[in-house]
């Protein structure tokens, strides 16, 4: 089973804004889990072309998005699934690309165990 | 009683900002702006204009004719007096400015006073180097008389792209110093916080900077951010924020091969042994982590302390974070403000829940303070979690909030394999009067910044920056002009008859 779950609605319509406003050619998206700093361990809403391949662990698919993080991060999301979640009206200080639509994506835990 | 801080003007004034590009105050090209909000309540305390590409294109473009016309040959001396003139009157409004930043980042006010005051100290360090930026001699190597030397020449347009959490301090290290070796600068501030950056912007044009030479483009990361780390007419870029956007920079960075220094996230160790006086100890810790909320990426979140004194030092450590006041961060007496921003909140409250789903023990804090007055702002009590394996998530990751993570450790050697033992390496530090066991370990801590007794001893004379996922690059210190300059050899043959190689 994938560990993410898939978008909630509310992150699905921040989905649906951002795709509404790309060209009908624009690259492939993908969601990449941040870490550290300011940015937060959130996903960061990038493209295809951002992910290093064989190096990026993969975490699921979501509406045909993939979503990958780093290893050492992954490490933990794997252990639980998860969802994403947006926040509206909200920012951040990442490139992630829904940011000027309004919300930003953010990474929900679903209930269940946590040891490894 | 403690005194709050009157901000300039009412309370309930709406400040506005517009971008700053080519010494001209401007509105954006699309004509947007966006609101940046108090997080003590929510309420908007500045309109500023949205910067996106175009707007980022036309100050690249004012930044290189300023750069070519006059900025990089004016005298050194000349750019020296005008980068004090910018310290002295961000002296002179440091108590202002303090207030500017607390409205928009939620910095306590006595912390945000003397960042202001600090932003001053780096404008004037690197005035100073303005007029000792010089390369070396190089004696020939082969026969024949020759006089080789370097010129240190700078960059050209540099880009700064800042976090929310140090907005004005974060603004000087990335303008002062590359300013001072002779670049013209593009900086995109925070989108949370943008309004002691314009009040540089303004400094700089009463300080006379010439037109272009700085400029201003507050919006958002994946327009205004990404059209700087990528444009091919910006020679470098400083970063500093979170992973996957530092590797974005890179990766935007390549069409033009432009130079970066990222610094990123911590994740930083604070050792300490039982030998120590206890309460020197807990202040110490307190102040290491609980500093702007804990919203500093060097800030010691994971408190390694000796099995010999745990059980005291964890005691006395809960009591005195939940005696922390937290509150209004305008009171003078107010030590931990709000987190910035909701997205802040939320992560800080899914890292408490996972804390507690591995077992981590919560000992105090974990939501948000009960009092009424914060109701609406992203407040978050002071937490500590106790009996925390190195190896949770709690203590992996960097939660850029208010909680401790408190680890066991039994000698020097399990201390420096936890230490090392996460992803990052910004900062780390002991607390031991052992000098020579305090040496051996800031010698083998993986990390850029090691503190001895002390924390957040962060200078402009001494580089700052990070070891593995933390990024690479320093600012700060007479090492960064080498990230902000390229040298150049130039060989001169002496010789009145050279030897004709090619002749017969």
């Amino acid at each position: 089973m994938p560990a993410c779950q898939g978008l909630t609605p509310r992150a699905h319509r921040l989905l649906t804004r951002v795709r509404a406003a790309q060209d009908p050619g624009a690259a492939p998206l993908a969601f990449l889990v941040s870490g550290g700093c300011c940015g937060g361990t959130n996903p960061v809403l990038c493209y295809r072309t951002n992910v290093i391949e064989g190096f990026d662990v993969p975490l699921g698919d979501i509406d045909g998005i993939p979503i990958f993080a780093h290893p050492d991060h992954a490490q933990y999301l794997e252990r639980d699934r998860f969802v994403i979640d947006a926040l509206d009206d909200a920012r951040s200080d990442t490139f992630s690309l829904e940011i000027t639509h309004g919300g930003r994506f953010v990474l929900r835990e679903l209930p269940g165990d946590a040891s490894p | 009683m403690a005194s709050t801080a009157e901000p300039l003007g009412a309370a309930s004034d709406v400040r506005r900002y517009q971008l700053f590009i080519d010494g001209k105050f401007v509105d954006s090209k699309s004509g947007k702006t966006f609101e940046s909000i108090s997080p003590h309540d929510r309420a908007v305390v500045a309109v500023c204009a949205e910067g996106d590409k175009a707007d980022i294109d036309a100050a690249v473009t004012a930044a290189r004719a300023a750069y070519e016309g006059t900025w990089s040959s004016m005298l050194p001396g000349e750019r020296a007096k005008l980068l004090n003139k910018m310290a002295d009157l961000l002296e002179a409004r440091a108590m202002e400015l303090g207030q500017l930043e607390t409205l928009d980042m939620g910095g306590p006010i006595f912390l945000t006073n003397g960042m202001a005051m600090m932003a001053a100290e780096v404008f004037r360090y690197w005035a100073g180097w303005a007029t000792k930026i010089h390369g070396f001699t190089s004696p020939s190597m082969t026969p024949g008389d020759f006089i080789g030397f370097t010129a240190r020449e700078p960059l050209g347009v540099v880009g700064g792209i800042t976090p929310w959490n140090g907005p004005l301090i974060m603004a000087a290290w990335k303008t002062a110093p590359a300013l001072a070796c002779g670049n013209a600068v593009v900086l995109k501030p925070a989108e949370h916080t943008p309004m002691t950056a314009m009040e540089l912007a303004k400094i700089a044009a009463e300080a006379g900077l010439p037109e272009g030479v700085l400029n201003v483009v507050p919006g958002f990361g994946p327009t205004a951010g990404a059209a700087l780390a990528s444009h091919p007419a910006v020679d470098k870029i400083a970063f500093t924020g979170e992973y996957v956007t530092g590797r974005l920079v890179v990766q935007m960075s390549a069409s033009n091969l432009k130079t970066v220094t990222l610094e990123l996230g911590g994740k930083s160790p604070h050792i300490i042994f039982d030998d120590v006086d206890l309460e020197t100890a807990v202040a110490n810790a307190l102040f290491g982590l609980y500093m702007n909320t804990g919203q500093i990426c060097s800030a010691g979140t994971r408190l390694l302390v000796q099995d010999t004194m745990y059980d005291r030092f964890l005691d006395r450590f809960v009591e005195r974070a939940q005696e922390i006041k937290v509150g209004d961060p305008m009171d003078f007496a107010t030590r931990m403000g709000p987190l910035v921003s909701d997205e802040q909140l939320q992560k800080v409250k899914r890292y408490v829940e996972i804390g507690k789903k591995e077992g981590a023990k919560l000992r105090t804090g974990g939501g948000q303070p009960k009092d009424p007055a914060l109701a609406k702002g992203f407040y978050f009590e002071p937490t500590v979690f106790a009996d925390v394996d190195n190896k949770m998530q709690i203590a992996q990751e960097e939660i850029f909030g208010p909680v401790a993570s408190v680890i066991r450790f039994r000698d020097e050697d399990e201390a420096v394999r936890l230490g090392n033992d996460v992803i990052y390496g910004l900062a780390g530090g002991v607390q031991t009067r052992d000098i020579k066991r305090a040496h051996r370990i800031a010698k083998r801590l993986q990390a850029g910044t090691v503190w001895i007794n002390t924390w957040h001893k962060i200078e402009a004379n001494s580089p700052f920056g990070g070891y593995k996922l933390s990024g690479y690059g320093r600012e700060n210190g007479p090492s960064m002009i080498e990230h902000l300059t390229r040298l150049k050899q130039v060989w001169v043959d002496l010789n009145e008859f050279t030897m004709d190689l090619f002749g017969m």
